[in-house]
């Protein structure tokens, strides 16, 4: 076919031009590690990259509202060591002031032990963690335990669960109530340790009074109950490690979730680098061959340099 | 005897010159757009009988008879009608290409982020409803994800005033080039010679070929080189009579213009790059902000619900927490004015208390609730499905302008195979005709060397 000049020109210039396009596609490609730049460049990775990144983004969110819910329930763990550690102490004053060896001031000294005992576990169910009372259920913002005028230990909190978002449209409780471990009545009356009618710091309460009194009937019956809610403050904290135990496996679930997704994101979304700079090199040959031709051609003899 | 050979000479150099008149000014328009090369066409000048050589006419030389303008018309006409197609293509692609550029939701910023973060700081509140830190954090976030919404519908709107007031500049460039083409349609006939004719053809062609590309329209040519133009079946142009295109507001789409004929006040049927860029304002982009539309008023309806259900810090029940106009609900998404400023008023609980995010978590789980396209797609899916539509829209434009460029670069390079000039064929002809100048020139040294001698008789 006859070739014009003009032609020939505009065919050199469109491939030096096409070739510059890619090149510098490539290059942006190159520097910012991404395949993609722009929706039209992948429609179909577009949406599995954006929905990829909402679905890390709820994986990331996850885990750091676990970590929040570990964080209170292993801050809880300690107090409610503490108060187990307070009733055992209690219940073993309880037993040795049954001992009819004991004097009547030996259980004296015993009652005081018993209400230092008390005021140890209100302070322990009063324990916060950054501001937020660990004891009040979802009323976390005041103390959970107050002392009325009367000296009365009174349950301000409820026994309303933390919940934290696991998995997509399920939770996991972070928190056990005071109301539940210190087994205080509910709204409707009821306790969580069937038979005993009475919270923990009610019951010290009572024990320091049979033990100045030296009732040791009444001793006797309240260390039945001592010993029924030490069980149950065990019981609360066994489920409290069941709690932070689910957990842990949720956010251990979120961080493979993380792993695959970032998996997912970087097959659709990284630039394959070996590839873009052997493509790079190529048309960089390709580009210079060209400019050479161009070159070539233009100091070519042309038949005007011949005429006279 | 030596006055015929003069006359032979003579006439062999004005037909050479004239013949390398013509080369030059190939030469000299080798790079200019539109110039159809030309061919010099010489004939025998035929000689009367003569009486002195028995049983011949002798030739009187050579002359110019005509300049032929080397043009394929079938294949110009190809040319211009795809050039409307690429046209078409075009301003489809690019229009759509300036649509995708808002989206720039692949380099983590935009409405998908914004969603994200919303439900996020939503998720971080229901774990802490008593932070204050995070009732501001959910606060902005939803803030951002309104203003977000704003952005999007108002450069997208920006996007349809800017293509409005660029097919009112095409409109006017379009009205020169028929009034031109007019003028030329009443100059061709006029002229005498086909080498003064030529020129204008080659300004008409520009003119046809740049009209199909910005119109499709089609051009309709006669025999005395004038042309009418038809636009889906309305004439733009008729002989030196010009129907131009004026713009005027569309009264289906208040704000807008619509394109009309000025002589019958009907619509045009454009198409070509402005027929493309009309089509992305009135369809693509229309849809785009119908799909954020219904994406706003879905989050709003759906949030609002969840959060007067709940109650805030001090136990009151909450309040909308968006606000916007059916109307244009991305435009006028808002986080509701009674909230601004006052993060303690978020119903993050249930039950009033200050560590209950029921609530938040609730509204955070939102985020899971497939709520578009018929129960098959979450707010964030169904945006993310908006942006590769836009992408696919725009790679398919694109790939249809590459194709439809591709055919008219191959259908010119025919063109050029026939009229386009290389210089080493004319420097060939320029050396041809160089040497018959001078050799005609010789031809009269001859004869005036013959009319020595005859004078030299005694």
């Amino acid at each position: 076919m006859r070739l014009s000049d003009q032609a020939f020109l505009s065919a050199l210039q469109r491939n030096l031009s096409g070739a510059s396009q890619s090149m510098q596609r490539l290059s942006v490609q190159l520097s910012s590690g991404k395949r993609l730049q722009r929706p039209s460049d992948g429609p179909v990775a577009t949406t599995t990259i954006l929905s990829a990144h909402a679905d890390l983004q709820r994986c990331l969110d996850q885990q750091e509202t676990i970590k929040t819910g570990l964080a209170l329930s292993s801050a809880a763990d300690q107090p409610l060591a503490e108060i187990t550690t307070g009733l055992n102490s209690a219940q073993q004053l309880v037993l040795r002031a049954l001992n009819a060896a004991t004097s009547d001031e030996a259980r004296a000294a015993m009652a005081s032990q018993v209400e230092g005992l008390a005021a140890q576990i209100a302070d322990q169910a009063n324990s916060q963690l950054g501001g937020r009372y660990l004891f009040g259920g979802s009323k976390d913002n005041a103390p959970p335990l107050v002392q009325d005028v009367s000296g009365v230990w009174q349950y301000q909190g409820n026994d309303g669960q933390l919940l934290f978002p696991v998995a997509p449209g399920r939770t996991a409780p972070a928190n056990v109530s005071g109301l539940r471990v210190l087994n205080f009545p509910d709204a409707g009356g009821a306790r969580a340790v069937p038979g005993v009618n009475t919270d923990v710091l009610s019951l010290l309460q009572t024990v320091a009074a049979q033990l100045r009194s030296s009732d040791l009937t009444g001793l006797a019956a309240s260390a039945d109950q001592v010993q029924a809610l030490g069980a149950q403050v065990v019981q609360q904290r066994a489920q409290l490690g069941g709690y932070s135990t689910r957990l842990t496996s949720a956010q251990q679930a979120a961080k493979r979730a993380e792993l695959n997704l970032h998996q997912v994101l970087s097959d659709n979304e990284d630039a394959d680098i070996a590839q873009a700079l052997l493509e790079l090199k190529t048309l960089e040959v390709a580009s210079q061959a060209a400019l050479v031709a161009v070159n070539q051609v233009a100091s070519l003899p042309s038949i005007f340099s011949q005429m006279r | 005897m030596a006055g015929d050979l003069l006359y032979v000479a003579e006439n062999a150099l004005v037909a050479h010159r004239a013949a390398l008149q013509v080369i030059g000014n190939n030469i000299a328009n080798a790079q200019t757009p539109g110039y159809v090369r030309e061919r010099p066409e010489l004939a025998v000048v035929p000689g009367a009988f003569s009486g002195s050589v028995t049983g011949s006419a002798l030739g009187h030389g050579v002359e110019l008879v005509t300049v032929q303008r080397l043009q394929d018309r079938l294949l110009s006409g190809q040319i211009e009608r795809q050039a409307g197609r690429s046209g078409y293509f075009s301003g489809r692609s690019s229009s759509l290409g300036q649509a995708e550029a808002l989206f720039s939701d692949l380099q983590g910023q935009g409405i998908s982020d914004d969603l994200g973060r919303f439900f996020s700081t939503w998720n971080t509140l229901a774990a802490s409803p008593g932070n204050q830190g995070a009732r501001v954090e959910a606060l902005q976030a939803a803030g951002s994800l309104a203003d977000s919404f704003n952005q999007r519908a108002a450069e997208l709107n920006n996007l349809r005033d800017k293509l409005d007031q660029q097919v009112q500049d095409q409109v006017t460039q379009v009205n020169h080039k028929l009034t031109s083409l007019a003028e030329l349609n009443r100059r061709l006939p006029e002229c005498a010679t086909s080498a003064a004719r030529a020129g204008l053809s080659d300004q008409q062609d520009v003119l046809l070929s740049d009209l199909a590309g910005l119109t499709g329209a089609e051009a309709l040519r006669y025999d005395d080189g004038t042309v009418d133009l038809v636009l889906g079946g309305q004439r733009l142009l008729q002989g030196g009579q010009a129907h131009e295109l004026r713009t005027e507001p569309d009264p289906l789409q208040p704000g807008r213009v619509q394109v009309v004929l000025a002589y019958s006040g009907q619509s045009a049927p454009l198409k070509g790059q402005i027929g493309g860029e009309l089509e992305v304002r009135d369809q693509a982009i229309t849809q785009y902000l119908s799909h954020l539309d219904t994406l706003a008023q879905t989050l709003a309806d759906t949030v609002n619900p969840i959060h007067q259900q709940g109650f805030d810090l001090a136990g009151n029940s909450g309040l909308p927490l968006f606000t916007y106009s059916a109307a244009a609900a991305a435009h006028t998404l808002t986080v509701n004015p009674l909230l601004v400023g006052h993060p303690e008023s978020l119903a993050a609980g249930l039950d009033g208390t200050a560590g209950d995010g029921s609530n938040a978590l609730a509204l955070a789980s939102v985020r899971d609730s497939k709520l578009l396209q018929g129960g098959r797609a979450t707010l964030e899916q169904d945006y993310a499905d908006l942006v590769s539509e836009i992408g696919s829209d725009t790679a398919a434009a694109e790939n249809l302008q590459e194709a439809a460029d591709s055919v008219q670069r191959g259908l010119q390079n025919q063109y050029d195979s026939v009229s386009g000039v290389n210089l080493d064929e004319e420097g060939v002809d320029l050396i041809r005709f160089q040497q018959a100048y001078q050799a005609a020139s010789r031809v009269v040294t001859t004869a005036l060397a013959l009319m020595d001698t005859l004078l030299q008789i005694k």
